[in-house]
């Protein structure tokens, strides 16, 4: 049999396997496994207790649970929430200012979780009840936690870029840089969206109270500086050079750390909650690393990635069309799969595919977050969504999907905005780390 | 046969036993990680004295978080799986499809373990880390140790999903 049959045949069996509900990481294992064996069988064994070991012990993913315990400790901590409060405070007088507070309370705690599921949780548990005491519509207020929360995995530190940057082999530090700019103008995006919403149907955002005087905005700004400091010293470290995106982890988490301390919140009960919580979080990554890796040797051996590459090349398209289609293709996915997935399952076959055809890696890696976002919040499967309905339970899943599609389109356009100007991506890495 | 789920249950709390070692131990690795990263930044910036081989204490430390993490991820059906199934498929079906997909994740997972103690280290002199030659056969066997509890844990709902009743079919 030859190597691009036997991929496709590989691909199938993941497809079923991940249909009958095998978790990724297994089913990838089990896949990868098989068609080495297939292909090379003294390989299998070797390969398969070489990758695991591999990825276990990649220092680069010491950032993972840093970054998943400084975010964990940003919310028992109650730095989550003063960072609501603090833009509550700012935005709350606004039309649809509530929605906004929540978006850009999601954005500022994207800058301290690498996880859009924990952002939208997180906020969602603080926003969700202010929104419902002033009337807010379900679809405008669970809309905008949905789509607020996505912002995880693009604004640095992000557990996507992380596991992207050991997939394709680009730099964690450039990446998170990458991230930035595209995840300022989304949030920009986003409260375009509300104000969009509430300008056509007001009714949707009847009031969020009275302006609130300037001392009690710059107070709430103040109790939120812990925090603010701490995104500041992370991003700020990494973007001048003073730190490794792996030393802005430790540092970042050991400040979440003595803030928790400081405010009297680390209490066994909450240590124990933080830690299992980055425990599972870490378990969850390191397991589908460990199947992506065997998986990826699988598809390295049977050369169906340089076959396609041919083909590509022989048909002639332009890597910006090959790019568009590929996100197409995400979009589409994005709507049944989980987002580490995707890309998990498709980097390996992508990259050698684009790479030959001049694609920036790194402005690709920036697109393929955001339409990975996008699936976060798609029908029928849409993560964040169900995050949501956790929070909202007596809100119908239609509403929240209805009130998702202006946030959609938002992404949508920003994924416009970075395919035609990937300045928008590159000009942060490219600045600090050169071209 | 009448006593098999209790037997069945006896080993699930084993494993949740074992899954609760491998959590604090995993916790603790946080700990030390956290702490070995300060160290490290403040060692190089603040004193101008980088320590030497200290990534190495990191990259074995990651890899007793990430066979901790790994075990209790498992035990708490952490790791990511697609739930689509039952929106096609009734109840019966999906019991028959679980049982299956247990059987072959058991296996799989087995197989790992038996990989990671078998295989370890397949280039004897390689099998170190780069600056202190910490040997990297033991942490081989901390990560089979954790997919073992994986493992188990899956061949636990197998025989759960066979020897359990059947479901409430009245919903489809």
């Amino acid at each position: 049999m030859d190597g691009s049959t036997l991929a496709l045949l590989g691909f199938g069996a993941l497809f079923i396997l991940l249909f009958i509900r095998m978790p990724v990481g297994v089913a990838m294992l089990l896949v990868g496994t098989a068609g080495i064996w297939m292909i090379r069988e003294q390989a299998a064994l070797p390969k398969l207790a070489g990758e695991i070991f591999a990825e276990a012990s990649n220092y680069p993913l010491t950032i993972i649970p840093l970054f998943v315990l400084m975010g964990n400790l940003a919310g028992v901590s109650g730095m989550s929430r003063d960072l609501y409060d603090a833009a509550h405070s700012w935005l709350g007088h606004l039309k649809g200012g509530l929605a906004s507070a929540t978006v850009v309370g999601c954005a500022g705690f994207s800058a301290l979780s690498g996880s859009s599921l924990a952002a939208a949780l997180t906020m969602g548990r603080v926003s969700l009840p202010q929104m419902q005491r002033y009337k807010y519509h379900d679809g405008l207020a669970t809309g905008a936690i949905a789509a607020g929360g996505t912002l995880g995995i693009l604004i640095p530190p992000s557990a996507g870029f992380v596991i992207y940057a050991i997939l394709t082999e680009e730099s964690i530090g450039r990446l998170f840089m990458a991230g930035v700019l595209p995840g300022l103008l989304l949030t920009m995006m986003f409260i375009l969206a509300v104000w969009v919403v509430v300008s056509l149907d007001p009714g949707k955002a009847p009031g969020g109270g009275a302006r609130v005087p300037a001392g009690v905005r710059i107070r709430a700004l103040g109790r939120s500086g812990w925090i603010i400091g701490i995104i500041v010293l992370t991003i700020g470290g990494i973007y001048t050079g003073i730190f490794s995106a792996i030393e802005a982890a430790g540092i970042g988490a050991f400040l979440a750390l003595l803030v928790t301390i400081i405010r009297g919140k680390a209490s066994w009960r909450n240590i124990r909650e933080v830690t299992e919580s980055t425990l599972k979080s870490s378990g969850t990554v390191f397991m589908i690393l460990f199947g992506a890796f065997v998986f990826k040797t699988f598809i390295g051996f049977t050369a169906v990635t340089h076959d396609l590459s041919l083909w590509v090349e022989a048909q002639g398209f332009s890597g910006m069309q090959v790019v568009i289609a590929f996100l197409a293709i995400f979009i589409i996915l994005g709507m049944f799969m989980d987002g580490f997935a995707i890309l998990v399952l498709t980097v390996p076959f992508v990259q050698p595919i684009i790479e030959p055809l001049g694609v920036n890696m790194i402005w690709f890696g920036v697109l393929m977050v955001i339409v990975l976002e996008m699936g976060l919040i798609s029908p029928p499967v849409g993560m964040n969504v169900f995050v949501v309905k956790g929070i909202a339970p007596t809100v119908p899943l239609g509403v929240i999907f209805r009130g998702i599609w202006p946030f959609w389109f938002a992404m949508l356009a920003v994924v416009s905005c970075v395919l035609m100007l990937p300045g928008l991506a590159l000009l942060l890495p490219d600045t600090m780390f050169g071209r | 046969m009448a006593e098999r789920p209790d037997q069945i249950s006896r080993l699930d709390k084993g494993l949740g036993l074992l899954a609760g070692l491998f959590a604090v131990a995993g916790g603790f690795g946080i700990l030390v990680l956290l702490g070995v990263t300060v160290i490290a930044v403040f060692w190089r910036y603040a004193l101008n004295a980088p320590i030497f081989g200290i990534e190495d204490i990191s990259i074995v430390t990651l890899t007793v978080v990430a066979a901790g993490a790994v075990s209790f991820g498992g035990r708490r059906g952490a790791h990511v799986s697609i739930d689509l199934i039952d929106r096609f498929v009734p109840a019966r079906v999906t019991r028959v499809t679980d049982t299956v997909m247990y059987l072959l994740a058991a296996a799989i997972c087995f197989l790992a373990v038996y990989a990671l103690v078998t295989r370890a280290c397949g280039i004897e002199k390689a099998c170190i880390t780069s600056n202190l030659a910490i040997e990297h056969r033991p942490f081989f066997w901390v990560l089979a140790g954790a997919l073992m509890i994986y493992a188990l844990q899956l061949a636990v709902h197998f025989l759960r999903s066979v020897t359990g009743p059947a479901p409430d079919e009245a919903p489809d």
